[in-house]
């Protein structure tokens, strides 16, 4: 085999391996589980919001009401998430956004609705 | 002579139903069935929808079609007859009974084209996690419970020993699994013995006529072992027909089915005709207790009062009506959805049966899914009525048994 | 030969499409389905098989019949994708990643295949067929025992609790119709999956290209006269084993494209499905067992997946019955296929019988 077909057989190596790269990535999700339960921040008692709609990053929203856990999966490690207070018809009351890293969430990544939502509202 | 009369009873009930609908349903409700071979009870269900409310043919209000028989290979058939009920304008709710795959994908094209419909799901046979991600409500039977419940019956009846009949390959089904170690569990804390009785696989090479003929001989073998107070159950339906036969016969319990209904192995085992009363639920368990009786079963065998497969159509299909004649629609769905009025829907479904269940419970993340719900009938026993088993509590703890 | 021979002739040649079309002609209006619904429908379908079906040509052309072995292709493509989902990679990236994994698997696979057939010739459709069954039960036993004991798999959505064994569906909600929605396009309220579309124009360029290479032509020759081809130098055996090898490979694409579009995997049915649908178009589109052009994978898949998406409602609508509509559904699309292959069989004898009577003519015309 010529030193030509080597390098061109390397470089196609190469370049395979640098797709694969790419692909895992840019194309990783992480699985989140959200939580609309009661919880205590820096010792004060936050109670779970009625009704919120959970927007991450620019997805579809997600209604959470009193007490429930689902699980949320998004693409990549930063994420930017919105949380709309909603009334008994549905109308946002309030809307507050936060800004997370998944190495922040511990395992299983854990977000708690009411302890973002009170953090935020320092933020403001 | 009989089937000219039906037929004529039908056209009359169908030219009736078209008088008295004049005028055209405000709002049409999309119900998908197997066929008659596949799951007759669902369609019956299904029909019973359109004697009620009418045909969409007819200006009524049900639309009704049927996915393949052969559904395991056909997903994309499935897919396209599920998606097509959004094609009409007037649509606002679908169900599908059962949830065979490509459901969850059917729900998610109706979803993208018109996210008002209803979207709910009889008995899904696609994996929980699946379907919770598409259907606003996925009904199964609770397996779970019943675990517990279907030993605290046997209890209640005197059983003295439970044999659970299966093979591997259904003991590799999440549910049924699970089902299996939680009646150990009950029997050990009710104060049964449990045994685990190996039976061959209808679908391997003995076919089902193999499958049955060692249920025949093995189970006068298994009276003579474990006492005439043994209480059986069997995960297979081909093995339900000659359990039932050897026990109506002999002696031994007959608690309920894996998913009981009158129809289930009684017409076989027992030689009851019953092809003039299709779909009329009240009618067929007369006949099936007055065979049971007759053949000295009274007391030692039960079933649901009414098949689940034609109560999951006709529950999620009345229960679909009340919440669009209240205005709900799928994105309120959610706020407004209260368990409570589901089970209602199901007892109205079944007049003198109670239903009860809940909520589906993840058991590695431990969420609760809140549109996911596990449903189970009062046991009827033949020859002593409903034995009240939906008002007893089952212990948190057996929820947790993997 | 006179005009009127002509015409019957193309009757003959082309009888399959035009049943399909008379059917779907007729059934169209009687389903009610709004012409919008219908063109997406078909769009997606394209879409959704056009890649399968193209797979199958290249063995047609190398003289090996209808390729049933693509099964094996679809296998190795839902491997790639079980992986891919269980690491959590979504979007095209996780198709591509998939694609990437699936390919030295499909090449094996398709070397091994390619193998087999070489020790069957002359019955390359059956042995292939019964090929695809025999790796059924390997693909069940591996997925359904091996992963998660001997290949490691970590998501907990994807096996089953008692720790090893995939589940029976398998949610590829992240990856769903990434590549369709890639270059979004709506005109008139219809979808058109442009991205999916490029892919399998690019698909029929390489067929077009394939046939003038040099081994394209070894296939041909291959595919017209093995003995002649022998003769001539062509390495026989080598150029069937590739060909097979590319139509493997292929289908393991094509399984992905169709899975992507389907958004749910049924982890031991999926692939049953891919070979015996995709021939059948192919068949419907009025091609044979030895030919086979682009167009006919065309014609093929809207005209079968025509008829499969009007006749339930049109038998439902025309008895009234939503179960007769299924039960009408599966008679007239299995039967025109049970017609397809009986017309093709005629209809090579009918050839033969020309072919005989010309030179029989010739002859006399000589005398």
């Amino acid at each position: 085999m010529s030193i030509k077909r080597v390098c061109i057989n390397l470089g196609l190596v190469l370049c395979l391996a640098g797709l694969i790269a790419w692909c895992v990535l840019t194309g990783k999700a992480y699985d989140i589980v959200l939580e609309n339960t009661p919880t205590t921040v820096a010792g004060a008692e936050q109670p779970a919001l009625e009704a919120v709609h959970v927007i991450i990053d620019k997805q579809e929203p997600v209604l959470m009401l009193e007490g429930d856990r689902i699980i949320s999966t998004a693409i990549g490690v930063k994420h930017k998430i919105r949380i709309d207070v909603l009334d008994e018809d549905d109308k946002v009351l309030e809307s507050r956004s936060h800004t997370y890293t998944i190495h922040d969430l511990g395992t299983p990544p854990t977000l708690n609705i009411p302890a973002v939502f009170a953090a935020s509202k320092a933020e403001k | 002579m009989k089937n000219i009369l039906a037929t004529l009873f039908f056209a009359g009930i169908s030219a009736f139903a078209a008088l008295a609908m004049a005028a055209p349903a405000q709002f049409h409700i999309g119900v998908v069935t197997g066929t008659v071979s596949q799951s007759e009870d669902d369609l019956r269900g299904a029909e019973k929808l359109i004697a009620k409310y009418g045909d969409v043919a007819h200006d009524g209000m049900i639309k009704h079609i049927t996915y393949p028989d052969n559904f395991m290979t056909e997903m994309e058939t499935t897919i396209s007859q599920i998606a097509a009920l959004a094609d009409d304008p007037k649509m606002k709710a679908v169900i599908v009974n059962q949830g065979i795959p490509g459901t969850t994908e059917g729900f998610r094209r109706i979803r993208e084209k018109r996210p008002d419909i209803l979207l709910f799901c009889g008995e899904a046979h696609e994996d929980p996690g699946v379907i919770q991600s598409a259907a606003d409500l996925a009904i199964n039977a609770d397996n779970i419970a019943r675990g517990y419940l279907i030993i605290a019956a046997a209890k209640k009846l005197g059983a003295t020993d439970f044999v659970h009949i299966s093979f591997p390959r259904h003991m590799s089904y999440e549910l049924l699994s699970r089902r299996r170690n939680i009646m150990e569990a009950a029997c050990n804390d009710l104060g049964l013995k449990f045994h685990f009785e190996t039976a061959p696989d209808p679908t391997s090479d003995v076919g089902v006529a193999g499958a049955q003929q060692f249920i025949l001989e093995k189970v006068p073998a298994w009276l003579e072992k474990y006492g005439k107070q043994t209480a059986f159950f069997c995960t297979n339906d081909a093995h339900t027909e000659p359990l039932l036969k050897r026990i109506a016969e002999s002696n031994g319990f007959f608690i309920e089915a894996d998913l009981p209904s009158p129809l289930m192995g009684y017409p076989g085992a027992l030689g009851i005709e019953l092809a003039d009363v299709s779909g009329n639920f009240p009618a067929i368990m007369k006949r099936v207790e007055e065979a049971v009786i007759a053949k000295g079963g009274k007391g030692r065998m039960g079933t649901w009062a009414f098949s689940y497969g034609y109560t999951n159509s006709l529950a999620l299909g009345e229960y679909a009506k009340t919440l669009i004649e209240k205005g709900v629609d799928a994105k309120t769905f959610r706020r407004k959805f209260k368990l409570e009025e589901l089970f209602a829907a199901y007892n109205n479904a079944t007049p003198g049966s109670t239903w009860n269940g809940g909520f589906y419970r993840d058991i590695q993340t431990n969420i609760e899914k809140k549109n996911h719900v596990l449903v189970y009938q009062d046991l009827y026993m033949f020859g002593l009525g409903y034995q009240k088993m939906t008002d007893v509590k089952v212990p948190d703890k057996y929820f947790t048994i993997k | 030969m006179n005009k009127s021979d002509g015409i019957s002739q193309f009757f003959i040649r082309n009888a399959v499409p035009l049943v399909f079309l008379v059917v779907s002609a007729v059934a169209i209006p009687i389903s009610q389905f709004s012409p919008s619904y219908l063109i997406q429908e078909l769009l997606i379908r394209l879409s959704r098989n056009a890649f399968l079906v193209l797979s199958l040509l290249i063995p047609i052309m190398a003289g090996m019949g209808l390729n049933f072995g693509m099964v094996l292709g679809a296998m190795a493509g839902q491997i790639g994708l079980i992986f891919v989902c269980d690491w959590n990679i979504v979007g095209v990236q996780g198709l591509l990643l998939a694609a990437i994994i699936s390919t030295p698997l499909a090449i094996l696979f398709g070397f091994l295949c390619g193998i087999v057939l070489n020790k069957a010739q002359g019955r390359e459709m059956v042995t292939s067929y019964i090929l695809g069954f025999f790796m059924n039960g390997v693909y069940q036993l591996v997925v359904l025992y091996g992963f998660g004991s001997l290949v490691p798999i970590v998501s907990a959505k994807l096996l089953l609790s008692r720790g090893y064994g995939i589940r029976n569906v398998t949610n590829l909600d992240g990856m769903r119709r990434s590549l369709d929605e890639l270059i979004p396009l709506n005109i008139a309220g219809i979808e058109i999956p442009v991205a999916t579309f490029l892919l399998i124009g690019i698909f029929c360029l390489f067929v077009l290209w394939f046939r003038k290479t040099k081994l394209g032509q070894d296939m041909r020759a291959t595919g017209q006269d093995m003995v002649v081809a022998r003769s001539a130098g062509i390495r026989v055996m080598r150029t069937r084993i590739i060909s097979i090898v590319i139509s493997t490979v292929l289908a393991c694409y094509g399984q992905i494209v169709f899975l992507q579009n389907v958004g749910t995997m049924n982890t031991y049915n999926s692939h049953e499905q891919a070979g015996v649908f995709a021939i059948a178009a192919l068949l419907v589109g009025g091609a044979t067992v030895s030919r086979a052009s682009i167009l006919n994978v065309f014609t093929g898949i809207i005209l079968f997946h025509l008829v499969f998406i009007v006749s339930p409602m049109a038998g439902k609508y025309l008895l009234g019955d939503a179960q007769i509509g299924e039960y009408f559904r599966v008679f007239i699309s299995y039967g025109i296929i049970a017609l397809a292959l009986v017309l093709h069989a005629w209809r090579r004898m009918n050839d033969k019988e020309r072919a005989r009577a010309q030179f029989r003519g010739a002859e006399g015309g000589a005398a």
